[in-house]
């Protein structure tokens, strides 16, 4: 059998008429749908920069305006919680950047990689980072608070402390598992796809 | 040279409904499902054509890994065998005989098809749509001789598997 034969045959073959969208149907609706949702996406982002650039910013005023000026310790915690909410909001830019760089207009080998490299990120960022997070906010609010904290019993900081980890380790956990639901499947064929290219290329 | 999406899906929409079919031969439901997607990740993508790629590579760029990401949300059961019923209804028919040859060949096309893992599926819907082998390396981001070796023993496999129903025939 000529393959040549086969290509003639099989190029033959045409779509249903009904699978050609047009202007003004439900498929340029949905369209327009994705494009509505990719914006949106985009503006978590930068809302999310916004609120927490705001909340510091009124942070460091307030102080000023209203002429109580801080301690050198309550300055520290204030530099600590914008490390903190900074690495948060850097790495969910980073999240975005990598998301954006898997386009399915490259070719399979860099997009595998591109997409394998977004999974395995969300996934790290979630496994090594939410219990600093918790301990860098929770240290950051301590030393802010530090002139009433010190005078309290010594249990209330400490289970301040250890209600703010469980609930980073819970939230962890949540996180984790939703991702593996979401993702795990599509990580691993991925990779499957990865090594299927990689090897019989 | 800026592309409009409708120009493009009209130039491609049998082609990408081909490779979709062959990669999903079991499910027309998923098949179809797997082509709008495509019609969604090329309009998405296509602000972003700068015509590094030309356009026909492109366009099976996006397709292909759209299908490869594709599956992988879309799990779903094998339903029994189907043929190219859907495809093939609007096949030119000159004569009745010649109609029922070609739809005979088709059929066992996508059976021969349906066997191969899914990868090779892919690979051979590009080939069946006459890409060469430099295009398929392009899509792949692999050399052209991987490719060439790969697609070889495809097309060798692929002729094999046919070649026996018609015999028959």
């Amino acid at each position: 059998m000529d393959f040549q034969e086969l290509q003639r045959s099989w190029q033959q073959q045409t779509a249903p008429a009904a699978s050609t969208p047009e202007v003004g149907t439900s498929a340029s609706g949905l369209l327009a749908e994705t494009q509505r949702l990719h914006r949106l996406g985009q503006r978590r982002n930068w809302l999310a920069s916004v609120l927490i650039g705001s909340a510091l910013l009124i942070e460091l005023a307030v102080p000023v305006l209203t002429g109580h000026l801080r301690t050198p310790v309550q300055y520290a915690g204030v530099v600590l919680l914008t490390l903190t909410l900074v690495g948060y909001v850097a790495l969910m830019w980073w999240g975005t950047t990598l998301r954006r760089a898997a386009r399915p207009d490259l070719d399979s080998r860099a997009y595998l990689q591109a997409a394998l490299r977004t999974f395995r990120f969300r996934r790290t960022t979630l496994l090594w980072l939410a219990i600093p997070y918790a301990l860098g906010f929770g240290a950051g609010i301590w030393l802010l608070n530090k002139d009433r904290l010190m005078y309290a019993p010594v249990w209330q900081p400490v289970l301040g402390m250890v209600l703010l980890v469980g609930a980073a380790l819970w939230g962890r956990q949540v996180a984790l598992r939703r991702h593996e639901q979401q993702f795990g499947e599509t990580e691993r064929q991925l990779l499957h796809w990865q090594q299927a290219l990689e090897l019989k290329g | 040279m800026p592309v409009s999406f409708d120009e493009l899906v009209a130039a491609n929409h049998n082609r990408l409904h081909r490779i979709c079919r062959a990669y999903l031969p079991h499910d027309p439901a998923a098949a179809q499902d797997l082509y709008q997607e495509m019609l969604v990740q090329l309009w998405t993508c296509l602000p972003g054509y700068r015509g590094e790629a030309q356009l026909g590579t492109w366009v099976y760029r996006v397709a292909v890994n759209t299908a490869l990401l594709f599956q992988r949300r879309e799990q779903r059961q094998p339903t029994a065998r189907s043929t190219s019923f859907d495809l093939a209804e609007s096949l030119p028919a000159e004569t009745d005989e010649a109609a029922r040859a070609l739809n005979t060949l088709l059929d066992q096309l996508h059976h021969c098809i349906a066997l191969l893992p899914d990868a090779d599926r892919l690979l051979v819907s590009l080939l069946l749509e006459d890409a060469s082998y430099q295009q398929i390396a392009e899509v792949l981001g692999l050399s052209v001789s991987n490719v060439g070796v790969r697609l070889n023993r495809l097309k060798k496999k692929m002729a094999a598997c046919v070649a026996p129903a018609r015999l028959a025939d």
